[in-house]
């Protein structure tokens, strides 16, 4: 318990590290959101008048402080460009690559799991060829194409899904689903290659451990060497399992921008054209949160698994 | 003995892709009895034993053969009811207790999964089975230790559970796959105790595989060679032991009890090390591991000193201290008349060449991507053809070998090896650690013989360091015994094999398994066991490190530190009590003062 304590205090540390580089990272740029805003032809006295505004000719390390108190209190602030409330533009868009982000993993996790056991148990058989191409295959294709022929396969050929856009929960449930699943595929199936592949060579060592040549030499029974088998290959899983889930929000942004979804892609990528430091900074702030949330909940799923890691 | 045996096997033969390891074996297993599988490695022993439970390694497999368990053929049942043999009518115990267990798992539930597996019992009932068994193995406080994890259990626990495991639902037969080997010795002998007490009381019988003849003359009935998949004809072991029926068991036994050559006599010692300290202070806790603690050595030209002790008694530091590869924290080493732990970089490295040391595993300490001639080469002045082929002749390799890289030899070539560059600069002293350990008993033998021979031939003085007693006991003049960093007893071989005086020595070498018949432990009450387990060397006991487990410990050990005395037969001794029984004197005399 105190270890986890410990490593929730690391990640807010690293959390604050990551905000600290951004932060230097964006100053370094030297053109400033008011050229964007008031166009090629605004005079240096309107661009000063648009910086003063927005606190933008104070130093950075006032600017860093003033962006982080803020944030401390639950306020990501106004956006440079537009003056929208960024707070307002997160809770719109993040719930939409959030749900992209949680179907797919589900979707990773329901194939590679099975996938992986079974081309373990049966190897070299004609499951686990098939399970090794499809991982093969899987982790050779981008995301983005991926995407665009599971389009002409599913919404233009078979007509089953839409082809993009996305559909709000008030529609009714069924078309809201339906309009998730080619995105949530298109997402998954690289997570599928990368989590089947761990899951068949964790289950493969630990099949050729001494202890499970013992446990079958000792009679027990097909059902309990599984039981041991399977929870000794848990640990390097969850390990993957969390980090695939953290790189999926990277991808997320490049799928959402395939079957057009209204997640935080379209905000993010606006940002950045639009030199927007504070919409961008949270945005990045809040996926590395999650990334490390992620990471944390796999820790503790390790070390519900593993009593060496509990000590 | 009955005349129907226990178990039966005919014409049983493993092969693994087109080579047979197990060729047309025959053998029987009276019941109830400890019968003995020896044989070098690769003999296919191991495979024989998987075999018995209709198992093999991929990618074996079983070619035919019947294994017939009480009437009954194994091999010729289904699979799923030779599942339910294996546990309840044949059992397997395999070495490495700790890589047996399952790690995720608390070992109360691995027993009781056993249990489960082969009696009508509940989760709850088979937990409560596990912790009876766990008592009746002499674990204090079973029923928290049912809980732990494998990774929480001593070594030798580790084993007990895999005892319990095996044992659980009473099969008939234990077959035990060197169930012993990289322990410590007091450990080993342990565990040897209780397998075979546990076999008795559950009147089952032990096929027991093991390289180790000194465990077959201790605890086995009879005794049958493996040799290239076959076996040979079980014996007595009396029989075997009088006239080993082999090329290979001779060779073993060839130096049985020998006396190494003597060295000649010499007035001046070639080192004298005093008060050599080692401390290590531990990252993270800060706390002081004392690894050496004052240890007095003095080797004379041509001698061996054997330094014996179990895992973590510091004597691998003290070799190492020797030549300064760890910087000692105090004392002094005068070797030649010089102090070798004030000597500066420069002089240290002259000095290096009349200071030698072998390592345990050879090849680790060979450069793979040089031949064997480079490897001389480089220990030599300069690179003379002529000086490598004497070298190689010397340790008894062919000329050959000068073109061959450390990995196309053997363990043992690679030894000699290491040997022979150990030579090249004619050292006056070579620092052995541990050289036989990494090898198979046969080629231990060839090591054992060349050292001795290289010591006659060269006078070279040799600190031998090891934890195998019968090697020692093959080539030391004089033994130390090291506990917890002190040496506490010192001797000639003779004084420390014969009748050592220090009760931790008299417990490690009561738990020394010679290879001869004659007093056979399975047949005497352990003696001079010890209590407990070894105390943590960050946290010693303030008086004698020994005083928490030995028999005859005093009041006044546990307060006052031993001092190591000297006595009038040549032993030196870090015990009071036991010094002052050696002259016949009472102990507040010694204690007072009156031996210095």
């Amino acid at each position: 318990m105190a270890a986890l304590l410990a490593r929730l205090f690391g990640s807010l540390g690293v959390l604050v590290a990551v905000s600290l580089v951004l932060f230097a990272l964006i100053h370094a740029n030297p053109v400033s959101p008011a050229r964007v805003v008031l166009g090629n032809d605004a005079s240096e006295e309107d661009i000063a008048e648009f910086n003063a505004e927005r606190g933008l000719d104070r130093p950075v390390a006032a600017q860093y402080l003033a962006w982080a108190g803020a944030a401390l209190r639950g306020e990501f602030g106004r956006s440079l460009v537009d003056d929208t409330a960024i707070t307002r533009t997160i809770a719109q868009t993040m719930p939409v690559t959030l749900e992209l982000v949680l179907w797919a993993f589900l979707v990773a996790l329901a194939v590679a799991l099975p996938l992986g056991i079974v081309s373990a148990l049966y190897e070299d058989r004609w499951v686990d060829h098939l399970a090794r191409a499809l991982a093969t295959i899987g982790v050779s294709i981008p995301g983005f194409w991926l995407g665009l022929m599971l389009i002409a396969w599913g919404a233009v050929g078979l007509g089953w899904f839409p082809a993009g856009g996305y559909v709000s929960w008030e529609m009714g449930a069924w078309p809201h689903l339906r309009a998730m699943v080619l995105p949530a595929l298109a997402l998954g199936l690289y997570y599928v290659a990368i989590i089947s592949r761990m899951t068949r060579s964790a289950m493969g060592d630990v099949m050729l451990a001494e202890h499970v040549r013992v446990s079958r030499a000792m009679g027990l029974g097909r059902g309990r060497l599984m039981v041991y088998t399977l929870r000794n290959a848990l640990p390097p899983v969850i390990t993957v399992a969390a980090m695939s889930f953290g790189y999926m929000f990277g991808w997320a942004l490049i799928v959402e921008q395939v079957f057009t979804l209204p997640g935080m892609s379209r905000a993010l990528l606006n940002a950045i054209f639009r030199r927007d430091y504070i919409m961008i900074l949270d945005i990045v702030l809040i996926i590395t949160a999650i990334f490390l949330l992620a990471n944390l909940i796999a820790d503790a799923l390790h070390r519900l698994v593993d009593p060496r890691v509990a000590r | 003995m009955p005349a129907e045996p226990l178990l039966s096997v005919r014409g049983l033969s493993v092969g693994f892709h087109g080579a047979i390891a197990v060729d047309a074996v025959d053998l029987d297993v009276m019941p109830g009895e400890i019968l003995g599988l020896t044989g070098d490695s690769g003999a296919g022993k191991s495979t024989l034993g998987l075999a018995l439970l209709g198992l093999t390694r991929p990618p074996g497999k079983l070619l035919g053969g019947h294994v017939t368990l009480e009437g009954e053929d194994l091999l010729a049942l289904p699979e799923d009811e030779l599942r339910k043999r294996r546990g309840s009518r044949i059992g397997l115990i395999v070495q490495n207790p700790r890589g047996a267990l399952s790690p995720l798992h608390t070992v109360g539930g691995q027993i009781g999964g056993v249990l489960r597996a082969h009696l009508p019992l509940g989760r709850k009932g088979a937990w409560q089975r596990a912790v009876e068994l766990l008592r009746g193995l002499g674990l204090n406080d079973p029923a928290r230790r049912a809980e732990a994890y494998p990774h929480e259990i001593s070594g030798g626990m580790a084993q007990r559970v895999l005892i319990a495991m095996a044992l659980g639902a009473g099969p008939r037969l234990l077959v035990a796959d060197e169930p012993t080997s990289g322990l410590d010795v007091t450990i080993q002998a342990q565990f040897l105790d209780e397998l075979a007490r546990a076999a008795r009381a559950a009147q089952s019988a032990v096929l027991l595989m093991t390289q180790d003849l000194g465990i077959i003359a201790n605890y086995c009935d009879r005794v049958a060679v493996m040799q290239q998949g076959r076996v040979l004809a079980p014996m007595s072991v009396r029989d075997f032991f009088a006239a080993p029926p082999d090329e290979y068991s001779r060779t073993l036994l060839s130096l049985r009890r020998e006396a190494p050559p003597a060295p000649p006599a010499q007035e001046t010692p070639l080192l004298v090390a005093k008060d050599l300290s080692k401390r290590f202070t531990l990252r993270g806790s800060g706390k002081v591991l004392q690894a050496v603690d004052r240890v007095e050595l003095t080797l004379h030209r041509g001698e061996t000193l054997g330094l014996v002790g179990e895992s973590g008694s510091g004597k691998t530091t003290v070799g190492r201290c020797l030549l300064r590869l760890v910087e000692p924290s105090g004392g002094s080493i005068e070797f030649e008349g010089q102090d070798l732990v004030t000597l500066k970089p420069a002089e240290l490295r002259r000095l290096r060449k009349r200071v030698q040391i072998v390592f345990q595993d050879p090849f680790d300490a060979l450069d793979p991507r040089w031949t064997a001639a480079e490897i001389l080469g480089e220990a030599l002045e300069k690179r003379d053809p002529a000086r490598i082929a004497e070298l190689l002749a010397l340790v008894d390799l062919p000329a050959t070998t000068a073109a061959q890289h450390p990995r196309s030899l053997s363990a043992g070539a690679q030894q000699r090896l290491s040997i022979a560059r150990a030579i090249a600069a004619e050292p006056m002293l070579i620092v052995l650690d541990e050289p036989t350990s990494a090898l198979t008993p046969l080629a231990r033998v060839g090591i054992v013989r060349l050292l001795r021979r290289l010591q006659e031939k060269l006078g070279t003085a040799y600190l031998f360091i090891s934890h195998d007693l019968n090697t020692v006991e093959q080539l030391s003049h004089r033994v130390a015994v090291m506990y917890l960093g002190q040496i506490v007893e010192q001797g000639s071989r003779v004084q420390i094999f014969e009748a050592p005086r220090h009760p931790y020595a008299r417990a490690l070498l009561a738990a020394h398994l010679a290879p001869d018949p004659a007093r056979r432990r399975i047949d005497r009450a352990p003696e001079a066991a010890l209590a407990g387990e070894i105390p943590s060397p960050v946290d010693l006991p303030r008086g004698c490190y020994l005083a928490g487990r030995c028999p005859q410990a005093q009041e006044a050990c546990r307060t006052t530190p031993q001092r190591l005395i000297a006595l009038p037969d040549g032993r030196a001794l870090r015990c009071a009590p036991e010094a002052a029984r050696a002259m016949n004197t009472e102990p507040t005399l010694i204690a007072g003062g009156v031996l210095t």
